[in-house]
């Protein structure tokens, strides 16, 4: 997993473009790769390929292997907690992310679900961030104001339990 | 290069054959050949010109041959005109002979035919023999370049082509310098290997690499192809942008010195500049703000946004503790053996189907590679790791954003205070109009900005796509085994073209580091005055003086005396450069010296200068052959008599006829 | 994807270059699209011998 190219397709790869080289908010796609996943998951968003447009922009293989350890484990996490596309137990959702990764066929199933997570998250991301009619600044003050609002939701979270203490718990 | 001697011909007013012998003699390496004007010196430098090129510039065109024998012909009768001049180059002895026949068609009418130059050589193991008539013309232009022929035959009544000197009208020697100096064959090298895109051995090397049958590949190529055509698109649209940024600019400057000289409006416009360049600094903070801010976030974003997300798995995975109870140091291979071999290390039968085989196969789960412990400990070492990091994420983005949000706030207060000042200015009667085009410029110049701003970013993305595309069509051809070959040509070449550009880029800098260097040693010895010469890329020199301002200097320029030192010292420079071989262990380059032949190089000079120029030249050029008028020679006499071996004289015995005279 | 390349076979090849391109200079026989195939050729050759 992560070690070929990959090409966003249509609306997505506009998307990625407005992000990464028109309001500049991502150094790289890939970083845009990385954290559309994620915050897919969070926002429960998921989208199909987008195959009505010959717009692309790609990840190169080598840049994929530079973060190919960060990737693995975003992808493992995802498989681990998604429930939304396919009702699995506890027991198959720790097969899936952990004995799957020399069965050819489980992984492509798993990462029809990665990138669908991805393109979701790209999608959630555009419409948070990006907008034509915003100047360089602007974009700086919604890119902010994206991450006050969840540091808040988080905040209001993590005053219950300390994520420390769950995970020094497991032996 | 040494000059022996030099026969002419019937040429011009030499009637008959007269011969010149130089000096070429270390010590004694100065030619003088003295006459007054109209004696025949100017005719003698063209004689140079005409055996070596086939140049002559006279008022009364080609006609060389000498009037007094031409007038004497009967028609049907011909005569010649010739010129030889017999030189070393090389370790060759060369005599370069170029005679033209004249002919009397009718009475008192002499043609001229074509001309025709022949050169004889003499190598130095004593074989003599004629260099091919195809081949004569560019022996002769290795020899001496015919582009840097007037920097050895100086022909001081000519000024008016070297006396170009603005900067944009002298003329590009920049290859002929390097000829002489010996760079040529680098360069020639360095531009077949890699000149072109495709007319180059590299670009023929990637072309031929084999794309039939590879549907990649041809993708690839089309899509290679379509990017540099709209990136050669994108670099010509940038520099119409960068031109109109400098119009832009240059009016903007205009007319703020207009407002900045009115009285009333000077302090206000002065705020105005202040503001301006505070704002300016607070962009480029702003600027580097953003990009800390952009990177913090590019990194760490996914991290902090996963927090809520590990905490549910660190859950999951607490709840369900059953993995990696296996057994130490067994592996799922063994338990296939003991399957195999039908019977358990305890004892008990293994068949297919029966009790001890499914227990078996499911022990399997817990065993590597089946067995996931290890990697759910490393995953939950790395949720560790990650949910560390981004500890301070928030913080530090926090802090970023408020910054920038000062920066910016300042920035906008600066504006309204410049906007406020400008309406000022703008109610003042004088002024106001340019206050207003002042203020319209800017805008025209933010806009352009922009523009330039948003091309030079996709030129960027457009230049690492090509390049992406090109290492990719690289790595897939080289798998075809066809192509492995032309690959590792392509490495090679590669190679060695790298290895040539390093090297000749470091001996050119170091030459012109040197030529610039020794022509100002040479210029501050013959010109008192504080000036110095600069060389740019293009070998094209101008004169700078420091502590004048740009108006005089282009006055200061103008005098003819200055510029023939100017040309003294750049030719000096160059001829004692030439005299150092460059070399280096592996790749060997030799240069030439040359001579110096110069014609009244005095006439535009002062006493002083006259003695000055006498003194450098024999130091600077191996053969030193000077067309000197009497009065001239009085000054420099005194200073080159030591080294003088021969010295002739000019007899001008009517309009149309010269004897040259050795003097004892 | 890029083997070891023998810096011996490329000191040769510069050499071999240099004096092609130091005769062609003197003799001029040869025009820029004759010199690129030359070249090419020789780099071909060189690299084909297993030596």
């Amino acid at each position: 997993m992560f070690d070929r190219e990959y090409s966003f397709k249509g609306r997505h790869a506009v998307y990625v473009k407005n992000l990464v080289d028109d309001a500049e908010l991502f150094n790289r796609n890939i970083d845009v790769y990385m954290l559309a996943p994620v915050v897919g998951f969070l926002y429960g968003r998921t989208a199909d390929v987008d195959k009505t447009d010959n717009t692309t922009t790609k990840i190169f293989t080598d840049v994929f292997l530079k973060e190919q350890t960060k990737l693995v484990f975003i992808y493992r996490l995802l498989l681990l907690l998604d429930e939304k596309v396919e009702k699995v137990s506890a027991e198959q959702r720790i097969d899936r992310a952990f004995r799957t990764d020399n069965d050819q066929e489980a992984k492509e199933k798993n990462m029809v679900l990665f990138d669908s997570y991805v393109l979701g998250g790209i999608e959630y991301l555009h419409e948070q961030l990006f907008n034509n009619k915003l100047h360089d600044q602007e974009f700086i003050d919604g890119l902010f104001e994206f991450m006050y609002e969840f540091n808040e939701d988080l905040l209001s979270r993590t005053s219950e339990e300390d994520i420390y203490d769950i995970l020094n718990n497991y032996k | 290069m040494l000059l022996k001697n030099l026969t002419l011909q019937n040429f011009r007013q030499y009637k008959g054959e007269q011969i010149l012998q130089f000096s070429a003699d270390s010590n004694t390496n100065v030619t003088v050949i003295l006459g007054e004007n109209t004696s025949g010196k100017t005719t003698l430098i063209q004689a140079f010109n005409w055996v070596l090129y086939g140049n002559a510039h006279f008022d009364t065109k080609d006609f060389l041959l000498n009037l007094e024998i031409a007038n004497q012909l009967k028609r049907g009768e011909t005569e010649y005109v010739k010129v030889a001049v017999e030189l070393i180059h090389d370790d060759m002895e060369y005599i370069i002979s170029r005679e033209q026949l004249y002919d009397c068609v009718s009475y008192g009418e002499v043609k001229p035919r074509q001309s025709a130059v022949r050169i004889q050589y003499k190598s130095s193991d004593g074989q003599t023999g004629f260099i091919e008539e195809n081949d004569v013309v560019d022996t002769i232009n290795e020899i001496l370049p015919e582009d840097l022929s007037s920097y050895f035959f100086f022909d001081g009544e000519r000024i008016g082509n070297l006396g170009r000197n603005d900067k944009s009208g002298r003329q590009d020697i920049a290859q002929a310098v390097k000829g002489v100096l010996g760079l040529n064959v680098l360069d020639n090298a360095i531009n077949h290997l890699a000149g072109g895109y495709k007319n180059s051995v590299i670009g023929k090397f990637k072309n031929s690499i084999d794309i039939v049958g590879n549907e990649n590949l041809i993708r690839l190529k089309g899509e290679l192809n379509a990017k540099r055509e709209k990136l050669e698109g994108k670099k010509l649209s940038l520099e119409d942008v960068k031109k109109m940024i400098g119009y832009y600019t240059s009016e903007k400057e205009r007319l703020e010195q207009v407002l900045k000289d009115n009285k009333e409006t000077a302090d206000l416009q002065g705020k105005i500049e202040v503001n301006e360049a505070e704002i300016r600094r607070l962009e480029k903070r702003i600027s580097d703000i953003r990009k800390r801010l952009i990177n913090d976030f590019s990194s760490k974003a996914p991290f902090y946004f996963m927090q809520p997300l590990v905490k549910n798995a660190a859950h999951l995975l607490n709840d369900t503790k059953e993995f990696d109870y296996g057994i130490p140091h067994m592996h799922s291979e063994s338990i296939d053996f003991l399957i195999k071999r039908g019977r358990c290390v305890c004892g008990t039968e293994i068949i297919t189907g029966n009790e001890a085989f499914h227990c078996l196969m499911d022990q399997k789960n817990y065993l590597p590679p089946q067995s996931i412990g290890t990697l759910v400990r490393f995953f939950i070492n790395d949720a560790k790791h990650y949910q560390e990091s981004s500890n301070e994420t928030y913080e530090t983005i926090e802090e970023r954003y408020k910054d920038f949000r000062e920066c910016v706030n300042k920035i906008s207060e600066l504006r309204s205070e410049n906007a406020f000042i400008s309406k000022e200015i703008q109610g003042k009667v004088d002024v106001g109009q340019t206050e207003q085009q002042v203020v319209q410029f800017k805008k025209k110049l933010e806009d352009a900005e922009d523009e330039k701003d948003s091309l030079v970013k996709e030129i960027g993305s457009l230049e690492t796509e090509c390049d992406h595309i090109d290492n990719q069509i690289r790595s897939l051809a080289f798998a075809s085994e066809k192509n492995k070959h032309i690959q590792l040509c392509l490495e090679y070449a590669d190679l060695i073209t790298n290895t040539l550009k390093g090297f000749y880029a470091k001996k050119e800098q170091e030459i012109r580091i040197k030529l610039e260097q020794r022509v100002n040693e040479i210029f501050t010895k013959m010109y008192h005055g504080k000036r110095k010469i600069v060389i740019n890329e293009k070998y094209q020199y101008a004169v700078e003086t420091p502590n004048l301002t740009k108006e005089f200097q282009a006055m200061a320029d103008k005098s003819t005396g200055l510029e023939t030192i100017t040309s003294f010292a750049f030719i000096s420079g160059i001829v004692d450069l030439a005299r150092e071989k460059i070399s280096s262990e592996d790749l060997d380059i030799k240069s030439e010296p040359y001579p110096l032949v110069m014609d009244a190089p005095f006439s535009n000079a002062d006493e002083k200068h006259v003695a000055n120029v006498s003194h450098i030249l024999p130091q600077v050029a191996e053969q030193v052959i000077m067309f000197v008028m009497h009065k001239d020679w009085m000054h420099a006499s005194k200073v080159l008599d030591a080294r003088l071996n021969k010295k002739y004289e000019l007899i001008k015995k009517s309009e149309t006829h010269t004897e040259i005279k050795e003097c004892k | 994807m890029s083997s070891d390349l023998d810096h011996y076979k490329a000191k040769k090849m510069i050499k071999d270059i240099l004096e092609l391109e130091k005769n062609n200079l003197k003799t001029k026989k040869l025009n820029n699209d004759a010199m690129i195939d030359k070249i090419r050729k020789m780099i071909e050759a060189e690299v084909k011998k297993c030596y």
